[in-house]
């Protein structure tokens, strides 16, 4: 479903990503942890084939779903437009996307009554949701998750695993970064990133 | 052969759903996102107004601050149109749009925003200025609509920061202000002020109060290359045969 191999990439002199590789399978569940700056959010956004890679080859069967870690929605639009907005660029109609999105957002809890609030007035919390459900729209084989959770309470977030379990065993490959630890026992396989050593000057 | 017809019928149906779809639908959701920031929206209107209002007392350089301001001010909303999608953009191609779609989506929207813009004003203009030719300012004022709208697409979407992209405006804008129309450099740069050769009619006593600033009139009708035969015109109409030569301007327009 994804096989990366060779992954490099630096931002100006600093080597974020050296000689990365990774395959994930239908149905797959892959962790990505590894500490701030170590390219974890740099893979994701190759792997969402958002961001070119320097060196290496990337090769991904099938529609992805890439929920990044800061949202980036318009905040003066409603959820509601956002899904009419993100619809026709997956193959439904702006019905038929809309109440799709409805579906799912029910399904993390999402208050119905804010679906027409503007996206400024909604917590973090209903934003991620929202960010998600965006992701998830098209029908994604793969989904690309950037810490999805933040901001999510504590059922939402339990909730969100039991989805993760779901969508594998629907053969969505699944890949999330995540800093919990606890989170480790619910995927197949971990990949732990580490920072690129600098090289010392002579 | 009808099911040729049929066959053609439905592709174009398609295609017509598709851009539907496709541009349209862009287009309505940054025009709700626009029209819901209604302060920026009346700082729009404002400006070019304001800029205008503030130099009406010089009759002839007024319509082209307003011009200018008004070029501010929709390359600006485009430029922030841009900017303030670039992460979602990113996201909706990944999804299925094409970058051009969005574009021209957005170019659609924010030419139709310019368009009641560039009409609000030239009633303005008309009814403060008089002008001699109201047809020829009108279309000089739309054509600075159209020239700002993708100026400020293109600066927004090539450069990274809303900062350089507005200094980058203030920089074209400016230069193009104190280039003279001879300078090779003018002539590559957009067209911001081209309502510049746009006749208003002249009052004697302004006329000469006007005469002691030629560099001032000079700028104003002069930094777009395409108005340099018009500005010829006008310049004979000053000096030692200013009479002769403004007889002979006023004769060759129409009435």
């Amino acid at each position: 479903m994804l096989t990366a191999s060779g992954i490099c990439h630096s931002y100006g002199e600093r080597k974020v990503l050296d000689r990365v590789s990774l395959t994930v399978g239908a149905g797959e569940r892959v962790a990505i942890v590894g500490e701030n700056g170590a390219g974890k959010t740099t893979l994701m956004r190759i792997c969402a084939r958002l961001l070119a890679p320097q060196a290496g080859t990337l090769q991904i069967d099938g529609r992805v779903g890439y929920c990044p870690q800061l949202p980036g929605l318009h905040e003066l639009l409603t959820p509601d437009e956002h899904l009419a907005l993100f619809s026709p660029a997956m193959g439904l109609t702006r019905g038929e996307g809309v109440a799709r999105g409805r579906e799912l957002l029910a399904e993390f809890g999402f208050p119905p009554k804010d679906r027409r609030a503007q996206i400024r007035h909604l917590s973090g919390g209903c934003q991620q949701k929202l960010n998600l459900t965006l992701a998830l729209l098209g029908g994604a084989r793969l989904l690309l998750l950037d810490e999805p959770y933040q901001g999510f309470d504590h059922g939402s977030y339990m909730n969100f695993w039991d989805h993760v379990k779901r969508w594998s065993n629907q053969g969505i490959g699944v890949i999330v970064v995540t800093h919990m630890l606890a989170d480790l026992d619910l995927v197949d396989r971990v990949v732990a990133l580490t920072p690129v050593l600098a090289e010392e000057p002579r | 052969m009808s099911d040729v017809a049929t066959a053609t019928a439905g592709r174009r149906s398609l295609a017509r759903r598709h851009w539907a779809e496709h541009v349209l639908l862009p287009a309505e959701m940054a025009g709700r996102e626009l029209t819901r920031r209604r302060t920026a929206l009346g700082l729009l209107t404002l400006l070019p107004l304001a800029f205008y209002a503030a130099s009406t007392s010089n009759s002839d350089y007024a319509p082209v601050l307003g011009g200018i301001a008004m070029a501010f001010s929709v390359s600006g909303a485009a430029i922030f149109c841009v900017m303030s999608s670039r992460r979602l953009d990113s996201r909706l191609v990944l999804a299925g749009y094409r970058p051009r779609e969005l574009m021209i989506g957005r170019l659609l929207l924010l030419e139709s925003l310019g368009a009641v813009l560039a009409l609000v004003f030239s009633g303005v203009i008309v009814l403060g200025s008089h002008p001699a030719d109201p047809g020829e300012l009108i279309a000089g004022v739309f054509l600075v609509t159209l020239c700002a709208v993708p100026f400020g697409l293109a600066v927004g979407a090539l450069v990274p920061s809303e900062l350089e992209s507005v200094l980058i405006l203030i920089g074209v804008v400016g230069v193009q202000l104190t280039l003279s129309s001879d300078d090779p450099i003018a002539k590559f740069l957009p067209d911001l002020a081209d309502h510049r050769r746009v006749p208003l009619r002249r009052r004697p006593v302004r006329d000469r109060v006007l005469g002691g600033q030629p560099s001032l009139r000079e700028r104003a009708l002069t930094v777009s290359p395409s108005v340099r035969s018009q500005r010829n015109v006008r310049w004979r109409t000053r000096g030692p045969a200013a009479s002769a030569g403004r007889g002979r301007a006023r004769r060759g327009r129409p009435a």
